[in-house]
């Protein structure tokens, strides 16, 4: 239980301090600055369309989930419903996999957010030659390491597995 | 969050459950070894559903994946949904499970494998046909009468 409220603390910060980023794009820019932002930059021995198909194949899989959770204790009770929606992008040369997370219930979330829900992890794919691709990902610097380690383990294709999202 | 002590639930949710749950019994052949890894604390359950010709699903039962491999017979002349649930509930981390499901569609006289891996925070199911070896797509039900 002890990366869920590190993460929402993460992401209150990052929704908070400023107005949320509205799109990938604004994500990518507004990570590298951030208090709890972290980029991530790497290179695996894969063609980038490889890595591509990967995302394609298993974000819909792993990331298209809700999680709720209950709480209650010290006469308090709160439950939020949080849904991820994954998002796959190919271009001609760069894949871009956003994910985005909405919550409902009791839970405030401040600033104006994009619909589907603030971003929550962005991850490129681009060639770098030779059969190798570039990855930057950009996420929270906290809470986020099993899904950070997930996108790395599809990108290098050495992991395929599915991240437990109860444990962001 | 808070930092005081707490009771949570929390759920992942792929396909929905079954309201209650009953043993798995099939005494033909078996056909599908289900081979487990998981960490420690973590406990595990395959759910078998028949899939009608509709796509409409029928519950048949549950099987502990309690030990490293478990065999057991699979209908061989009509889909399943196989639902594998992992359980990471705690006393301090609460109630929680994730399951992921997995539409098995058997040829006939064929016999079939699925590992099941929760290690780290992450799990997979993986499908296979026995001997062949080969790793058959993964499909989930949704994509029943897609073809």
């Amino acid at each position: 239980m002890k990366t869920a409220p590190i993460l929402l603390a993460a992401l209150s910060v990052l929704a908070g301090c400023a107005q949320n980023p509205q799109n990938a794009e604004e994500f990518r820019q507004y990570i590298p600055r951030a208090t709890f932002g972290a980029k991530q930059t790497y290179e695996v021995e894969r063609p980038w369309q490889e890595v591509a198909k990967t995302f394609q194949a298993r974000a819909p899989e792993c990331l298209n989930v809700s999680v709720r959770t209950v709480e209650s204790g010290g006469g308090s009770y709160s439950n939020v419903l949080a849904t991820y929606k994954p998002t796959v992008v190919v271009g001609a040369s760069r894949a871009e996999l956003h994910l985005q997370r909405k919550l409902k219930g009791n839970v405030i979330v401040p600033g104006k957010e994009p619909e589907g829900g603030n971003y929550m992890l962005v991850a490129d794919a681009t060639p770098v030659g030779r059969g190798r691709t570039r990855i930057d990902v950009y996420a929270p610097s906290l809470g986020a390491d099993t899904l950070v380690k997930t996108i790395n383990g599809w990108a290098s294709g050495k992991n395929l597995g599915c991240p437990d999202m109860t444990k962001h | 969050m808070h930092g005081r002590a707490r009771l949570a639930a929390l759920a992942v949710v792929f396909a929905a459950g079954c309201a209650g749950t009953r043993p798995y019994v099939n005494d033909a052949p078996a056909n599908l070894a289900v081979r487990t890894e998981l960490d420690r604390g973590v406990r595990a359950t395959l759910g078998i559903h028949r899939v009608a010709a509709d796509c409409s699903r029928e519950y048949r039962g549950t099987v502990k994946l309690d030990r490293p491999v478990i065999k057991i017979a699979v209908p061989p002349d009509t889909p399943s949904y196989l639902v594998v649930s992992f359980d990471t509930s705690s006393f301090f981390g609460g109630a929680r499970s994730v399951s992921a499901g997995v539409l098995l569609e058997p040829r006939p006289g064929r016999s079939y494998e699925i590992s099941v891996a929760y290690r780290d925070s992450q799990y997979d199911v993986a499908l296979r046909e026995a001997g062949s070896g080969r790793e058959l797509p993964r499909r989930d039900l949704v994509t029943c009468g897609a073809r």
